[in-house]
């Protein structure tokens, strides 16, 4: 039994009202809509006959007390289907949720309908009951996680917003997220150990210091009968001394703990992007790879500053605080009680203060993104705002922004200077409590109170202030900084969705290459590969065509393993591509693609980026092939000259080229390109192929392409349409059946015709 | 200037008017249209026979899509197939009235259904992630939404589109009709 959803009792008392035992359900899930635009609880099983579904809702009866009340469910409506009669159950997709249908005698019935938190299990409902139709059983091995404990965090019962990864960001443990930082930093024990000294050296020496400038000075000095009235000079050369000792210490300090940190934020870093590496193509079209790059950098950096500044002025502020304590307590009780009156209105403002602030700037921060991209947009799309006549308008539109983001950065301004005079007047007044009492006291001869205890005391005060307005901000530096830190864990923890298999076969492939029934959708209900099945002997050449969007790179991106197919599975040699190493199939498989990137660097780089061992006459060779070398030999640098960024700028056509010349270096057993000859002319394209004909001779080769001219050498061609394979076969004989090809073949030849030419 | 929209005669929109199109349910309450046109061809393989003559013919079971869902819901609605490949457009629902106008309106208040945020009750970031709990049109609604400002779609000054994890879409019609407290949670993220 599948689980997607464990019924309460009532809901299992009610199937089995309705004649479904519990134990005869295969698979049960729940839904959140009714089939009148209603939140309602939904709930669906299958049994070995039927799809029974009810909705209603779920209320309480009896007493308040949780543990004493009776659930109800009640039921608004209620339907079964037939499994024998159901054909073709299927989820028709709405904006923001869906319903699943089936063709019920003759006619299309609604099961149920669900929003898209429930999307996936509906989706499995379908899968199960057309699965039923088909083998009159389930695979359940294949479906067992999706029961429905691991979907949801076991704490909070809540949904994992990425199903891929179970971290549930409401549950998520600080305490073990600084744990894996921590660990990081274990390498440097001896040198935190010797920051751990020196902030401790620091903090007494700053305590220090007001008690030998203020109490020794006036009270041992300034004071006749003092134990060392009259030396000045000594008590100068002893201030001077402290505050001497404690710039070295605080020097040494700066410089382990700045080189700390930066190492372990450098590690940090490094074990990321090997991650990356490692990421399956999925973890990348799922997130823009260039905000990907800042955030870790950002990220980064977050951490850095933490740990390089805001940590240690942490530690130090704290020893100083809890000893400035200890020695105004021994030093004056009473006195230090009257500190303490204002203390706690002093780090409320500050905290207030700080939440506001916090908001400020964040309002100031979108303001200035919001600005950022119209800047970034506009200078990008300029040919077209030019050509448009529409400058004005986007000057307009760019005052506006420009004019938000001002005000906001205003606001900032306004808002600090007044608070912030508030708050040094209200930090004042604490000072002020402390001289009058104090005074009082010496005026009146209590407490032993003298000059020098007041001012020594006075300047505690304030030593003891200078920390609070620290510790108001600490707080939500830290929630930045853990948020920093579990972002860059996020990337750090993700698995990739391809994984190499435990004992890879590692083989020199001859390129038989064999897809047996493969589906394939990169996003749930909209499948881009629909049961596709054919086969490339070694050494020959295959044609895919199809309209647009038909599903033809799909097909591509599955035979070089960035994508695995949903089901059915693509062998090489016989053997599943899941059970190579990815080394072998990186060596055998090699693509040119519609989308060409080249590196930055010199053109001969970017050809041996395929085999970086590759001589310079293999490197002409490939060039020749790919009918690249005539124009690079044009370049005053030839082959070393810069491609990208401040030097030469490649066309399409060009950069098709250079890319055709790294696969053809790479020399693959299995070669697949992917419109690789779109953006050429017709002669240019005319010359490569008759280059690209030796190369793909006794080779395996994937030809894609819109152009049927484009393969007329291929031994076999397969029609592609909307995900389906509907024709395969020689060019003659799709020819002969006038089926799709036929039909495409006719639309080129009429447009050739009308210019002019016959083929 | 006045500008010269001589183009707008170089191709033809194909209009389903009370005239040529009726609207009516098939035996589980789908919309199902019987309409006016040239034949359509039932599957792509068939000749195209070049006859454009039009008949009245039952297309079966359609489905609606609007062309501007925001700027204007209740004007040019494509009617397709379940391929998606459209039968005509709808230039303006009140053109159409009864039971056919019925129909229409069902299916598409079904397919766009979005509750509308009336009140912002709290909003909490926690690791890129924000919890929302809100009221909304029907009923109160918690959700959360991943880097929430992308996917915070202004459709315009004062409406708004969020977007939850799932895919769901809540909206709001005019940020600045909302009382004030629910408006300063939601102010930052637009």
């Amino acid at each position: 039994m599948i689980a997607l959803k464990k019924f309460s009792p009532s809901v299992v008392a009610f199937f089995g009202e309705k004649g479904i035992a519990a134990d005869e359900c295969l698979m049960s899930c729940e839904s959140d809509l009714g089939t009148d635009g209603v939140s309602k609880n939904v709930y669906a099983v299958i049994t070995k006959e039927k799809i029974a579904v009810a909705e209603g809702f779920i209320g309480f009866e009896g007493k308040a007390k949780a543990s004493a009340r009776t659930e109800i469910f009640t039921c608004t409506a209620y339907r079964e289907f037939l499994l024998e009669k159901c054909e073709d159950v299927r989820v028709e997709l709405f904006i923001s949720g869906g319903r699943a249908v089936c063709e019920y005698e003759g006619e299309t019935a609604e099961i149920a309908r669900f929003t898209f938190s429930c999307r996936h299990d509906v989706n499995i409902l379908c899968d199960i009951a057309n699965q039923l139709k088909k083998d009159g059983k389930i695979d359940e091995e294949k479906l067992k996680h999706e029961n429905e404990d691991e979907h949801f965090c076991p704490k909070c019962h809540r949904r994992y917003p990425d199903q891929d990864r179970k971290i549930c960001p409401k549950c998520m443990e600080k305490a073990k997220l600084v744990k894996r930082l921590l660990k990081m930093f274990v390498r440097y024990k001896y040198y935190i150990m010797l920051i751990l000294l020196t902030f401790a050296l620091v903090a007494g020496l700053r305590v220090i210091t007001p008690y030998v400038s203020n109490k020794m000075f006036i009270s041992d000095v300034l004071t006749p009968g003092g134990s060392m009235y009259g030396e000045i000079g000594k008590i100068l050369l002893m201030i001077v001394g402290v505050r001497l000792i404690s710039l070295l210490i605080s020097i040494v300090n700066g410089i382990i703990s700045a080189k700390v940190a930066a190492d372990v934020v450098y590690d940090l870093k490094k074990t990321i992007f090997n991650t990356i590496g490692g990421l399956s193509m999925r973890f990348f079209s799922n997130r823009q790879t260039g905000g990907l790059m800042t955030q870790i950098n950002s990220d980064a950096t977050e951490i850095y500053w933490f740990f390089c500044d805001g940590f240690p002025y942490l530690l130090t502020n704290m020893v100083q605080l809890l000893v400035v304590l200890a020695v105004m307590l021994t030093m004056d009780p009473l006195l230090t009680l009257f500190t303490f009156i204002t203390i706690p209105v002093f780090f409320f403002t500050f905290k207030i203060t700080f939440t506001l602030f916090e908001k400020l700037h964040a309002r100031a921060y979108s303001k200035r993104r919001a600005y950022n991209s119209l800047i970034s947009d506009v200078l990008n799309g300029m040919r077209v705002v030019k050509s448009f006549s529409r400058e004005e308008e986007e000057m307009g539109r760019f005052q506006k922004r420009s004019k938000a983001q001002a005000d906001a950065q205003e606001k900032i301004g306004v808002t600090a200077s007044k608070t912030f005079r508030t708050i040094g007047f209200i930090m004042k007044l604490g000072s002020f409590v402390v001289w009058g009492v104090g005074g009082w006291q010496i005026i009146q001869h209590t407490g032993g109170m003298d000059y020098g205890r007041l001012a020594t005391f006075v300047a505690y005060v304030a030593m003891i202030y200078d920390p609070l307005d620290f510790f108001a901000d600490i707080s939500n530096w830290w929630s930045e900084c853990l948020n920093a830190l579990q972002r860059l864990f996020e990337i750090n923890d993700s698995i990739p969705e391809i994984k190499e298999a435990e004992n890879p076969v590692d083989a020199d492939v001859k390129g038989d290459v064999e897809f047996d029934d493969v589906v394939f959708s990169y996003e749930e209900n909209r499948t881009v590969i629909d049961h596709v099945s054919f086969k490339v002997p070694a050494g020959s050449t295959l044609g895919i065509v199809g309209h647009t969007g038909a599903g033809k790179s799909t097909l591509a991106n599955l035979l070089t393993r960035l994508y695995d197919p949903n089901e059915g599975s693509i062998k090489i040699d016989g053997v599943n591509l899941k059970d190579y190493s990815f080394d072998t199939l990186r060596r055998s498989v090699a693509i040119v693609s519609q989308e060409t990137y080249l590196f930055r660097g010199t053109i001969m780089e970017n050809i041996r980026y395929a085999r970086p061992d590759a001589t310079n006459e293999e490197i002409i060779n490939a060039a020749k092939i790919a009918s690249a070398h005539e124009f690079i030999i044009k370049y005053p640098d030839a082959y070393e000259t810069v491609i990208g960024f401040g030097g030469k700028e490649l066309s399409g056509g060009e950069k098709q080229r250079v890319s055709i010349a790294r696969a053809v270096l790479k020399n693959p057993a299995i070669l697949i390109l992917d419109e690789a000859t779109a953006a050429m002319d017709t002669q240019t394209e005319r010359s490569i192929q008759e280059a690209l004909e030796k190369l793909t001779k006794d080779r395996t080769t994937i030809i894609i392409a819109h152009r049927l001219s484009t393969l007329r050498e291929a031994d076999k061609l397969i029609v592609l349409d909307k995900g389906k394979m509907p024709e395969e076969g020689t060019a003659q004989e799709l020819l002969k059946k006038k089926g799709k090809y036929y039909e495409l073949y006719k639309m080129q030849l009429e447009a050739l015709k009308t210019i002019g030419i016959e083929e | 200037m006045e500008h010269k929209n001589d183009f707008l005669n170089i191709v033809k929109i194909e209009y389903l008017t009370p005239e040529n199109a009726k609207f009516s349910e098939t035996a589980n309450g789908f919309p199902r249209l019987e309409a006016f046109i040239p034949k359509v061809k039932k599957d792509d393989l068939e000749e195209n026979s070049g006859d454009d003559t039009p008949v009245w013919q039952d297309l079966g079971r359609v489905f609606f899509h609007r062309a501007f869902p925001y700027d204007s819901a209740e004007n040019f609605i494509s009617v397709t197939d379940k391929e998606g490949n459209e039968y005509g457009l709808i230039r303006s629902l009140s053109e159409f009235d009864g039971a056919g106008r019925e129909i229409i309106e069902r299916e598409l208040k079904r397919k766009y259904y979005t509750p509308v945020i009336t009140k912002i009750k709290s909003v909490k970031e926690r690791f890129g992630y924000s919890y929302w709990e809100v009221e909304t049109e029907s009923g109160s609604a918690s959700f959360a939404m991943h880097d929430t400002f992308r996917n915070t779609a202004k459709i315009s000054e004062e409406r708004v589109v969020l977007t939850d994890v799932d895919g769901n879409r809540y909206e709001i019609k005019d940020v600045f009709a909302l009382d004030r407290k629910s408006y300063r949670k939601i102010e930052l993220y637009l």
